[in-house]
């Protein structure tokens, strides 16, 4: 509650300061062409840094597991930092992997000790040290890229973190990790309190720091948790995006060529001809941003419904 | 509407189509170390699903309206 508040209360001061200050974009998805305030997923941060002082101080877990939920914040809270200087310095997209592979040295120290993956039907693989020095790293920087490049929409970036974050801390709590679930259902509140102020008609946008984020506590928690294949089924509608824009002759190249969407005078999104996940949609049958929106959560609630069969089905 | 209903159940498809090849791929592969055949149906589950993806985007060009 408290993370949600904060959460909110920082994004609503952003929302009105931000754009003053030069840390703002333009939306283009509307006819108007509104200067919006950058940055939103700070008011996350905030609310994660808020939520976990007050846990760790109100419920200090006394079996261990508060090392788990220290690693786990401290590695999302430093992909965020990559995402502060990512907005605020336009760092160049060959040094971000790198950025972010550093920033998850807490998790990886942490889960040293682990050498095996589970997967449900085949059951558990040992990998050893290629769990935490290749997997960990890796699934973290990918998930973090995968969900900075399906964006661009009020309410799609937050929205599916509240969707996906909700449904891995549910998860989390069945499957025996109720502090790891904490972790998660802070996460969930604080990206549900800037999602109040990013839903259409967005008064502030998440930013490099939001989406980084997100993708990363995504990941985080499922690492925790030992749902490994909990976040590759919530992180398909974003590999699909990633997919159509990379198997090109020339692999993320389509917005340089063929620019962004066209906004018509009634609020209809035209597609650009090259494809994408949310061209997809535009494509199928004439659709205005808060319905294309609606229309990815509902495939990424579609996708958490079933990494909810999943799991539970081989509990 | 009801176009962008059916797209959002015809993106199960890459996830199953991959899915299925990934476990089909497993039991073929039973003479290999755990870590190769591992690496193996990962390989061969991005390959499905890449694949499976392209066509997603060619069943969306077939139903355009525009």
């Amino acid at each position: 509650m408290l993370a949600a508040l904060s959460s909110y209360s920082i994004a609503r001061y952003q929302s009105g300061k931000f754009a003053s200050l030069g840390i703002s974009g333009i939306d283009v998805h509307k006819p108007s062409r509104p200067v919006t305030a950058e940055m939103g997923g700070l008011a996350v941060l905030f609310g994660l840094a808020v939520g976990s002082a007050v846990f760790l101080f109100a419920a200090f877990p006394q079996d261990g597991s508060s090392l788990s939920f220290i690693a786990g914040a401290s590695t999302v809270g430093l992909v965020g930092a990559v995402g502060i200087a990512d907005d605020l310095f336009d760092i160049k997209q060959r040094y971000k992997p790198f950025m972010i592979v550093a920033a998850t040295v807490p998790l990886m120290f942490f889960l040293l000790g682990r050498g095996s993956i589970y997967i449900p039907v085949i059951g558990y693989i040992d990998v050893w040290l290629l769990y935490p020095l290749v997997a960990v790293p890796l699934a973290v920087t990918t998930s973090a890229n995968f969900t900075n490049m399906l964006a661009g929409f009020n309410g799609l970036e937050a929205g599916m973190a509240v969707i996906s974050l909700g449904t891995l801390s549910f998860l989390s709590d069945v499957t025996g990790y109720p502090t790891v679930a904490m972790l998660g259902a802070i996460l969930t509140v604080a990206y549900f309190g800037l999602l109040i102020l990013n839903w259409y008609p967005a008064r502030i946008f998440p930013g490099d720091t939001g989406t980084l984020t997100a993708g990363a506590a995504v990941v985080v928690i499922a690492l925790l948790s030992k749902l490994e294949f909990v976040a590759v089924i919530l992180s398909i509608p974003a590999a699909m995006d990633f997919t159509l824009k990379a198997v090109r002759r020339r692999p993320f190249g389509g917005r340089k060529i063929h620019g962004d969407a066209v906004v018509e005078s009634d609020g209809t999104l035209k597609p650009a001809e090259y494809p994408t996940l949310v061209h997809a949609f535009m494509k199928v049958s004439p659709i205005k941003e808060r319905g294309l929106v609606l229309s990815i959560l509902a495939m990424q609630a579609l996708f958490a419904l079933i990494a909810v069969i999943v799991t539970l089905g081989f509990l | 509407m009801y176009k962008h209903v059916l797209l959002v159940f015809l993106s199960l498809v890459p996830f199953g189509v991959s899915t299925v090849v990934a476990l089909a791929t497993w039991e073929v592969l039973q003479a290999l170390a755990p870590v190769s055949r591992l690496i193996a149906v990962v390989v061969l589950w991005i390959v499905a699903f890449a694949a499976a993806t392209l066509a997603f985007w060619k069943a969306a060009e077939v139903i355009t309206p525009w």
